[in-house]
Order: structure tokens, then C-alpha cells, then sequence
């Protein structure tokens, strides 16, 4: 129970706290400003990119540039511009009812999701702003669409419109920050309940779904990352990774387990990895998850505080490389705001992920550290920091597997 | 219940080397068909079903950010798969066919797609490059790269390839839907006044994953319906507004409430829909009775109708013949969606994409369906299940077992 009321001690970081209910005098979160804001940004950069609009398909651009709830599927979906952002007035969203839209959007900006690319792009065409625009940002596409598009707006030059929400999205408002910290709280509640359910005999997947059950109990049903809790072994396999997904096997004593999860509250992921041991296990098996949670615990600790503003992504991922410890193939930095975002730097990365993108204060960054000892097991740590004025904060705070103040 | 991992005595085993192989074949087969030189994958479901269940399920920023990629080149049988998750590399690729993952989203990441490429080539990239899904920078700068091949759309050669299906992924489809369904047991013993939406959620995820499940494919729905159109959210087509998403709400006494989702299985679908009611003593009305008793006369002569040889355009006319001549199912959906590595997948029977593509899916050995007829009465509410079945060389077989409580 401890690691839960630490997880819980997050509630302390906001003036209200950190919940998930509104409050009478109101809520944590203003989703009405946020959106406005959001909407503002994606325009500014619009702008800059001379665009005249954009049609996205990607979900948490979609969701960024209208604050649209809408269902969610596992995996990656061929591209559909299920969302139109004109320089003015509110964005065009695909959803054929009204249920999970702002109120700012109205009714007549709603156009229904269709089996037809045909139908589709015969929306797009009846769309009297967009007919007249001359350069369009999509981000993603399909050789079918793009033939469709191209026919229903055949004065349109079709661009790339990734950098542009890229930018447009780096920087957290207030708002994002707050949710942002409830999808953390969830997250590492939830974490603690698995924790407490963490024992020999359970399988990796049933450990997961203790994870996911006290997610419901707390309003939220959605993890971004499923069953990626795991035994991290200590063959030579996992030297320079984890491995990353739960399977039926069973957790035996003094196993080193990955705890590895991301709720999201209100599209906005709480990203948040920690390894303990499974109870049982013999006294060399605890002194090895001390030495473990030492090493990870010394390049933890240089990489927040080389998270500073002015420096590039890729300088961190250099501080990991100066600490003496093998860098993972992992990501080392990535972004965290609706999911998974960049800028993203580390092993097999190119630069224009994000590794030469300098750090700016509002940035909220996943940091990630990943060691393994031979014959014994890995250890994965991933925390959540806002880049501010001087340096970082972290967002993340439950306890980490191995620290004796734990114990 | 049995661990559905493993492979009992007593069941048929699920040879997932072989599942792999025949599925490779067939996509083999269609890109010699179509021409297609070169076979690049960036989807989730469509390299699922051109390598194997190579990730764990996760959202799309996810599945964007750490992508898996697939590249199959005419005159070569076994997919070259770029992964950041190489533990989950299936055997046969280990020795020389699995590399690093790519970043493409981004120029750079493109560029090393393009190197890669020429080198599993041997030299330049045979064409033309058929392709699933792209980013903007994968989109706008493949082609170039690549001295101008031509890119053409891969969904025709995979919906032709993922259409019928293997005895082994037919087994998959079953055990996603049977852990689906022993989930629900638990979960329809939990509905009571006052429970939330995320609560069922949280108690379903929980029990499928002690089942075996690997993840989740669709956020499950536990939608309230409304009486009438008029009550519930307003929609473009003036149809009943379903599937809504859950949240905290909580699920009140008579409450009618639509039951919907799909868990993931060795990257296999199920689908489960049913109706339930939120009481104490759940027992439905004799008006909602009679629209279960409409819905089973439907999902009856819908099947009696299937067969090989039979067409969508057939399975449409008996089931809305057996609705009195009105289209029992939802305007933004169909009658029939097929299920795979996708959720909703081919064939789609009754959808937008009109009567005359209904007439052209013809019903063979191998093709899943899963009916999802809809009965609403206007004041009065509705009922919807879905029955999952597969097309036999005499018919039908069903994949779905569970009970249609609280109505019988």
C-alpha cells in the first residue's frame, strides 16, 4: 500500500489537487479554454506554414485541433480527413452524432463517417471554405485518397502538415499540464493496485488487468499501451531492451517485473514505467534489485536535470551516453501530451524525430532509463517532466522497486 | 475454464508457424495477380496479417511513434519486418529477415526506408511499390526517393488476400470470442443499478486478460438507449446514435442497454454486441420482447440464405424481407461486417458502398461474418446482438455461443 499513497501524494501538486470530478467552484481542468487555445495554436501555425487548411486524419491531431471524444480502436488507421481546420471559424468533424463534441462546433460542421472514400471526399468538396483553399496540409495519406482529394479539389496542392501540428502541439497550456497530471495519478493509482497484486503464481496479463480494473474503479477506461507489464529476465536478449509485452506465463518469486502503462484522461496519456520485484524471492534476489534501482537511479537523476531549457533532446540522450550505462534501444526522450508525440530522440532515431529539437519551457517529456545485469534481470524507470524556466519538474512520483525508503 | 493459450488435447491445435506461411501465400498470390512488385506495410492490422502478431496493442500514437513495418518483393516468400519489438519477430524472419525499426515520420526516416529498400532489392526497387497506409513525409517523399516508382494502393490485393480465411485464423477469431464471451459471463453477473460504464470496463478488461486476452481492439460501449431518436443525440442521418463512448456514467434501474466491443487475440478480433436490461430483476417488456423475436427471425433468414454461391445482395433482400421490406440495421452501418486482423473488415454487406458492391461479394468457404441487425421501434427502444459465423462449404457455422439473456 505504500507506493499507492505515494502515487496518491501527486494530489498535492495543484491548487485543487489532482482529480478526476469536477468541483463547485469549478472544475480542474477549463476544456473550453482548452480548446480554444489548442485551436489558436494549430492556426498560428497554419499560418506560418502558409496554409490555407488542414485536413488530419491522425487522431490526436484530430482531437488537438477540435476537442472531438470519439471512439477509441486499438492500432494505426489508414489515413481519413475525419477533421477540416479552416483560418476561421470551428473545425469540421467527422462524427455522425453530436454526442462527445464540443459545444462550440455546431451541428452543421458534422459530417458523418462513412464505408464510401467517394461519399467522403464528396463532403470535403461540399465544404465551401475548402474548395477555395490553394495549399492544403494533410498528415498521412493513401494512393486512394490522395486520387480522390485530388479530383474533388483539384486546385489544392496537398502538403505535409506533420511538422506543422508537431509544433503546434510541443508546448503545454495549463489545461494540457492539468490533465496531463490526472492521467498520471490514474496511472500510477492503478499502478500501485497492481503492485499490491503482484505475487508468485499471477500471470504477467492478470497483473495488467489488476491495472486496468482499478482504472475503471477511478472513471477511466483506457490504457494508450495494453498488457505491457512483463518479467524483465536476465538473458542476454534483453540486454540492450526490455522485452514489451505480458503473455500467460507466471511471475515466480524474485522476478524483476516491468510495470509499464499510460492511462489517458481526456486523450492526454500519464506515462509512467517502474520495476519491483515479485515478493518471495531469496535475499541475493532483493540486494539485486537494490543494485539495479542504484544504477538506473544515477542515470535517472542526470537526465532530469539535464533537461533544461536550451538544450537539444539529443543532449540528453548525450548525458545517457556519458553516465558509463549501455543506451537502450529505446526511446530515451519522447513527448507526452495526447499519447506518444515528439520530439523523440535516442538509439535508431533519426534527428528529425526530434533530436535536434531544442527544449523549451512547457515541453512535457518522458525520460526513460533501461539496465540490465547479466544472469540476474533488467529494470525499466520512465518518468514525466515539464521543462520549466530553469530546469525540470517531475510529474511523476511513485516509488521505485529496490529504494530502501520503500521498505 | 482452460487456459485458451495453449492447446489442449481436445481442441483443434492452432498452428500459428502454418498461419503465417498460408497467409503469406496469399498475399504472394495476389501481388503475382495484380503486378505488384513491391509490398510495403506500415498498417497494425495489415502487418499483422503479413508477418504475424508482432506488437502489443496500443493506441495510434504508439503504433506511429515505435511503427512496425513489412516489405515483401516479388520473387521473395518470406516479408523483411522492421520492428522495435524484435523479441516478437516470428522464427522465420530471425536469421536475416528482421531489422531495426524505422521512423516514418519523418524525412530522414523515409530516406533510411528508401536505403533499405534498395538494398533487400539487391539494386533498384522492383514496381510498382503497392502501398497500405503512409504519413504525410512517407507519402510526399517514398516515390522520389526511389527514381519515381509508382505507388499504387495495396487495400484491393489485401482485402482479396484477407477475405477467406485459414483454418487457422479461424481458430484465433474463436478464441478471441470465446474469451470474449467468458468475460461477459462475469461481467452481466455485475450489472446492477448504480454501476459505472468505466467500472464494467475496468472488471471486463480484468477478466480477459486473466483469460489470455493480449489487448483490446475497441473501447467497449455499455450505451443507455434512448426511447426515441428524438431523446437521444442528435445525428446527421437521423438514425439512433450508436456506438456512444463510455465514460464514469452510471448505468440506472431500466435502463436498455447496447453491449459492444472487441478484444485482441493473437492479433485477432472477436466482436461481441448484445442488449441487456439494468434491474434488479432484469425482464424484458412483451414490446421488447417482440423486437428479440423480430431480430431472431432475421439473423434466421439471413442465414438461411447463407451459403457459397450466395451473394450480399441476397443476405440483404431475406433480411429485410424477414423485417417487413424495411433495412433492419443501422443507416451508418451494415448488415454484415467481416473481422480479421481488423475489426471491421471485408466483406461489408449493406454499407454506403451500395447495392451494386453488395451483388458483388459472393459468399465462399472461409469468409467470417458477423451479423449485427438492428429492431428499433420509435418510443419504444430496440435490440441488436451480433452473431459471428463462418461460411462452410454446406452453409454456416456459428463462432458465437452466448445466451441472449435477459430475453430467454
Amino acid at each position: 500500500m505504500v507506493a499507492t499513497l505515494r502515487g496518491d501524494a501527486l494530489l498535492g501538486l495543484d491548487e485543487r489537487g489532482t482529480g478526476v470530478l469536477p468541483l463547485e467552484e469549478g472544475g480542474r481542468v477549463d476544456f473550453h479554454r482548452l480548446r480554444a487555445q489548442r485551436l489558436e495554436r494549430c492556426r498560428t501555425e497554419m499560418a506560418r506554414d502558409d496554409l490555407d487548411a488542414l485536413l488530419l486524419g491522425n487522431e490526436a491531431n484530430a482531437r488537438y485541433a477540435s476537442g472531438a471524444r470519439r471512439l477509441w480502436l486499438g492500432g494505426s488507421r489508414p489515413y481519413v480527413p475525419g477533421c477540416i481546420v479552416l483560418p476561421d471559424g470551428q473545425p469540421y468533424v467527422m462524427s455522425t452524432w453530436d454526442d462527445g463534441i464540443p459545444p462550440d462546433i455546431p451541428r452543421t460542421n458534422l459530417f458523418g463517417a462513412s464505408w464510401n472514400p467517394e461519399n467522403h471526399v464528396k463532403v470535403l468538396a461540399s465544404i465551401e471554405g475548402l474548395r477555395a483553399a490553394r495549399r492544403v496540409g494533410v498528415d498521412g495519406m493513401t494512393p486512394l485518397m490522395a486520387s480522390l482529394i485530388s479530383s474533388a479539389l483539384p486546385d489544392a496542392e496537398l502538403v505535409d502538415a506533420g511538422p506543422t501540428m508537431i509544433r503546434a502541439r510541443q508546448v503545454k497550456t495549463p489545461d494540457e499540464l492539468a490533465c496531463i497530471r490526472a492521467a498520471i495519478a490514474v496511472t500510477e493509482s492503478s499502478l500501485g493496485w497492481a503492485l499490491d497484486a503482484l505475487r508468485p503464481g499471477i500471470t504477467e496479463r492478470a497483473l495488467f488487468g489488476h491495472f486496468t480494473e482499478r482504472l475503471g474503479a477511478l472513471g477511466l477506461t483506457l490504457s494508450a499501451t495494453q498488457c505491457t507489464f512483463v518479467v524483465l529476465s536476465g538473458d542476454g536478449s534483453q540486454r540492450r531492451m526490455p522485452r514489451r509485452t505480458g503473455t500467460n506465463h507466471c511471475v515466480n518469486p524474485g522476478d524483476l517485473v516491468a510495470l509499464d502503462a499510460g492511462a489517458l484522461y481526456a486523450g492526454y496519456e500519464g506515462s509512467v514505467a517502474r520495476t519491483f520485484s515479485c515478493p518471495g524471492g531469496t535475499d541475493n534476489a532483493r540486494a539485486a534489485e537494490r543494485r539495479l534501482y542504484d544504477r538506473a537511479r544515477a542515470v535517472h537523476e542526470a537526465l532530469v536535470a539535464a533537461c533544461r531549457p536550451g538544450v537539444t533532446a539529443q543532449d540528453v540522450v548525450h548525458v545517457y551516453e556519458a553516465s558509463g550505462e549501455p543506451v537502450p534501444e529505446l526511446p530515451v526522450v519522447f513527448g507526452v501530451g495526447l499519447g506518444m508525440e515528439p520530439p523523440l530522440a535516442g538509439a535508431h532515431l533519426p534527428s528529425d524525430a526530434g533530436g535536434t529539437t531544442t527544449l523549451v519551457p512547457g515541453m512535457v517529456l518522458a525520460l526513460q532509463t533501461y539496465v540490465h545485469e547479466e544472469g540476474t534481470g533488467g529494470y525499466l524507470q520512465r518518468d514525466v517532466v515539464l521543462v520549466g524556466q530553469e530546469g525540470s519538474t517531475l510529474l511523476t512520483s511513485h516509488s521505485r522497486g529496490g529504494d530502501d525508503a520503500n521498505r | 475454464m482452460n487456459e485458451p493459450d495453449s492447446t489442449d488435447s481436445d481442441e483443434a491445435p492452432l498452428d500459428l508457424a502454418r498461419m503465417r506461411r498460408d497467409r503469406r501465400a496469399r498475399l504472394v498470390s495476389e501481388m503475382h495477380a495484380r503486378g505488384i512488385g513491391t509490398l510495403l506495410l506500415t498498417g497494425t492490422s495489415t502487418v499483422q496479417y503479413g508477418v504475424g502478431d508482432v506488437r502489443p496493442v496500443a493506441d495510434a500514437s504508439h503504433a506511429l511513434y515505435e511503427q512496425c513495418a513489412a516489405v515483401l518483393i516479388a520473387g521473395d516468400d518470406l516479408p523483411h519486418l522492421f520492428t522495435p519489438f524484435p523479441d516478437r519477430c516470428p522464427p522465420e524472419l530471425v536469421v536475416d529477415h528482421c531489422h531495426p525499426p524505422l521512423h516514418l515520420a519523418t524525412p530522414e526516416g523515409v530516406q533510411a526506408l528508401a536505403t533499405a529498400l534498395r538494398e533487400i532489392a539487391g539494386g533498384p526497387v522492383p514496381g510498382p511499390l503497392a502501398l497500405d497506409e503512409a504519413t504525410g513525409a512517407l507519402y510526399f517523399e517514398l516515390s522520389k526517393l526511389l527514381d519515381n516508382l509508382t505507388v499504387v494502393d495495396a487495400s484491393e490485393a489485401l482485402t482479396a488476400a484477407k477475405i477467406i480465411k485459414t483454418p487457422d485464423e479461424i481458430l484465433c477469431i474463436e478464441r478471441a470470442q470465446r474469451i470474449n464471451e467468458a468475460a461477459m459471463y462475469d461481467i452481466e453477473a455485475a450489472l446492477r443499478p448504480g454501476i459505472r460504464q468505466s467500472e464494467l470496463t475496468g472488471l471486463f478488461l480484468r477478466r480477459i486478460f486473466e483469460l489470455g486476452a493480449t489487448g483490446l481492439c475497441v473501447d467497449p460501449i455499455w450505451q443507455p438507449m434512448p426511447l426515441s431518436r428524438a431523446q437521444g443525440p442528435f445525428t446527421v442521418n437521423g438514425d439512433v446514435a450508436f456506438p456512444l463512448c463510455a465514460n464514469d456514467r452510471m448505468l440506472m434501474e431500466g435502463d436498455l442497454v447496447w453491449v459492444d466491443m472487441g478484444i485482441d487475440y493473437h492479433g485477432y478480433a472477436s466482436d461481441f454486441g448484445t442488449t441487456w436490461i439494468v434491474a434488479r430483476n432484469p425482464k424484458p417488456t412483451p414490446r421488447q420482447h417482440s423486437h428479440f423475436e423480430r431480430w431472431k427471425d432475421v439473423v434466421a433468414a439471413t442465414l438461411t440464405a447463407t451459403r457459397p454461391g450466395a451473394t450480399g445482395g441476397d443476405l440483404v433482400r431475406a433480411a429485410t424481407e424477414a423485417n417487413a421490406g424495411k433495412r433492419p440495421w443501422l443507416d451508418h452501418f451494415y448488415l454484415i461486417h467481416g473481422i480479421g486482423t481488423f475489426s471491421a473488415e471485408m466483406p461489408l454487406i449493406g454499407s454506403d458502398l451500395g447495392p451494386a458492391f453488395d451483388e458483388s461479394i459472393v459468399l465462399a468457404p472461409g469468409m467470417l461474418m458477423v451479423l449485427e441487425p438492428v429492431i428499433w421501434e420509435e418510443g419504444v427502444g430496440g435490440y441488436r446482438f451480433e452473431e459471428v459465423v463462418v461460411v462452410t462449404e454446406n452453409g454456416y457455422r456459428r463462432l458465437s455461443s452466448y445466451p441472449h439473456t435477459p430475453y430467454e
